[in-house]
């Protein structure tokens, strides 16, 4: 069994815990085409994404959050991925994303960075938070205005 | 009551040694550090080995059969109202209805006394730091009758503001709710003076008192209060049982709200009649075994005393209230001058949930969140809290255990 030490290295290594410090794509859009807020009410985790879009697909994208290390790393980790896709790319790097929450034995390459959240496959109470800033980002793109994790 | 002389030591060991959970490790060999007993206490092996018996001895229905067993098990569950009557100050078991906890015995109220006296433009009077079992019930039946909810403020050291509570108790006010010790801020509510302003404006009054039968001496009758109810799984008993006292003049005069089995008298298919309070409300097969768990719970406290169980809890209070204050940027929410063994905090840089994570990779078990008082958290205007929340059992070093663990994850998230 791991040790404590080596456990919270999973559930926060070195590059999320980056993201969370100094999170990226923190500069408001200033006519975002669409937006929307996520909010997981048990965990008080809370996100506002803006994109740009062209074409359809994702030209810009900011977040503003108050949330937990896990939410914060997982949207700044996210706006590195998102750049040219559609609403379709997004909802399939959501499923890769919660495919590595699962456990999956091979690392989707399309996620990139995110890759570093393999760790929380062992911590499945905390995968709503990870997992808030796709969906708010889906929600975006759908025109809803909601978005949350608590309600599988 | 066999309780211990106030004048002897308090043997924590001893106490510790009674339940077979506190011995068990997480994470490869980390002692267990449990300081989520506001959620659930932990059981010691007299309340497991009494379920256990139950089901191995004496299985039966109550009330129903002739036969030796059924008399047992029957004797049993009176026997758990009395003695849980005798441990709150109840003038009569007769004025106990044993429920599955809080959250049914205060929709009882709602639904069996409140309901049928609300009229548009009533009101119910409750607090922001109410738990959602003591807030949700009164809007279901308020939203059905055109009334609504008002909840009394409080001041930013955790009190209940009681001239704004007594200002609102007003004409169109038909019943008012407090809990007697708030589970996320620790504040123990001036109960009897609230109960008196509530007397003199003729509002009856229900206290939940979750959180204070399973660490005050709770005496009912000297609260002043119309209802009281409570929790049997946070006083070291078992998930499922609990309780709802009242004042007999008012149980009498409340129709049922569940229908079915041992609460009837006779049934006819053009109507039925039904028994008296407390059988009139507890509908259907109660949780027997539970409540012959519970029972044993309710001797084991006694055994301790409740007197020693609430003076141990505040030196555990003091002292791990001061080792927190020594953590950088952490802020403790609800400081009232009286107040439970349970501590809120929110930590500078560091989200609850991450702290939540990272405790319990050391073994401290803390609850983070909302803490089922969304209304509270509004007020203070953050989204969560973590919350340590001590019992009897819970030692100096465990609260050193929860600040080392603290100062470690700082160090990581900051």
């Amino acid at each position: 069994m791991s040790t404590p030490d080596a456990r919270a290295g999973e559930a926060y290594p070195a590059q999320v815990l980056a993201h969370a410090r100094q999170p990226r794509f923190q500069t408001p859009l200033p006519a975002p085409d669409a937006q929307a807020e996520g909010f997981n009410v048990l965990c008080g985790d809370r996100i506002r994404v803006m994109l740009s879009l062209r074409g359809g697909r994702i030209a810009g994208y900011a977040f503003h959050a108050q949330a937990c290390a896990l939410t914060v790393a997982a949207a700044s980790m996210l706006g590195e991925r998102l750049p040219g896709l559609d609403h379709a790319g997004v909802a399939r790097l959501r499923d890769d994303f919660d495919a590595l929450l699962g456990g999956a034995p091979a690392v989707p390459p399309t996620l990139g960075g995110l890759a570093e959240f393999a760790g929380l496959a062992r911590f499945p109470a905390r995968h709503r938070c990870a997992q808030l800033p796709f969906a708010t980002v889906l929600a975006a793109l759908d025109g809803r205005a909601h978005a949350t994790t608590e309600e599988a | 009551m066999n309780a211990v002389p106030a004048g002897v030591p308090f043997d924590t060991a001893a106490i510790r040694a009674r339940f077979p959970l506190l011995a068990r490790t997480v994470y490869g060999g980390k002692p267990l550090v449990y300081l989520d007993n506001a959620n659930t206490s932990q059981k010691p092996a007299c309340v497991i080995e009494a379920v256990d018996r139950f089901y191995r001895e004496r299985n039966a229905n109550v009330s129903r059969a002739v036969h030796a067993l059924s008399e047992e098990a029957t004797g049993l569950y009176e026997g758990a109202r009395t003695a849980l009557a005798r441990f709150i100050g109840a003038g009569s078991p007769q004025e106990l209805v044993l429920t599955s906890g809080t959250t049914m015995a205060t929709n009882l109220v709602a639904y069996s006394y409140l309901l049928p006296r609300l009229r548009p433009g009533d009101a119910v009077l409750t607090t922001v730091m109410e738990h959602h079992a003591n807030i949700v019930p009164w809007q279901l039946v308020c939203g059905r009758t055109d009334a609504q909810v008002l909840a009394a403020p409080i001041r930013d050291s955790g009190e209940l503001d009681v001239d704004a509570f007594v200002r609102l108790l007003g004409p169109r006010v038909k019943l008012a709710c407090v809990t007697h010790v708030s589970n996320v801020l620790g504040t123990v509510n001036p109960i009897p003076e609230l109960a008196a302003a509530c007397r003199r404006r003729g509002v009856p009054l229900l206290v939940d008192g979750s959180q204070a039968v399973p660490h005050l001496p709770v005496d009912v009758r000297a609260l002043g209060c119309d209802f009281y109810a409570f929790t049997g799984h946070k006083m070291c008993g078992p998930t499922g049982t609990g309780g709802l006292w009242a004042r007999r003049e008012i149980l009498a005069q409340m129709p049922p709200f569940f229908g079915g089995g041992e609460m009837i008298r006779e049934v006819r298919i053009e109507g039925s009649t039904f028994a008296d309070p407390p059988a009139r409300f507890e509908a259907g097969t109660p949780n027997i075994a539970g409540f012959a768990g519970l029972a044993e719970a309710v001797h084991f406290l006694e055994g301790i005393g409740m007197v020693r169980i609430a003076a141990r809890e505040q030196q555990l209070l003091r002292y791990a209230t001061a080792r927190l204050r020594e953590v950088p940027g952490l802020r403790i929410l609800g400081e009232a001058p009286h107040k439970a063994a349970v501590i809120s905090f929110l930590v500078e840089g560091a989200h609850a949930h991450d702290l939540a994570t990272l405790l319990d990779l050391e073994g401290v078990a803390v609850r983070s969140g909302h803490h089922c008082a969304h209304p509270l958290m509004q007020r203070y205007g953050v989204p969560a809290t973590c919350r340590a929340s001590f019992a009897f059992y819970n030692t100096e070093a465990e609260a050193d255990a929860l600040v080392a663990a603290l100062l470690k994850a700082r160090a990581l998230l900051a």
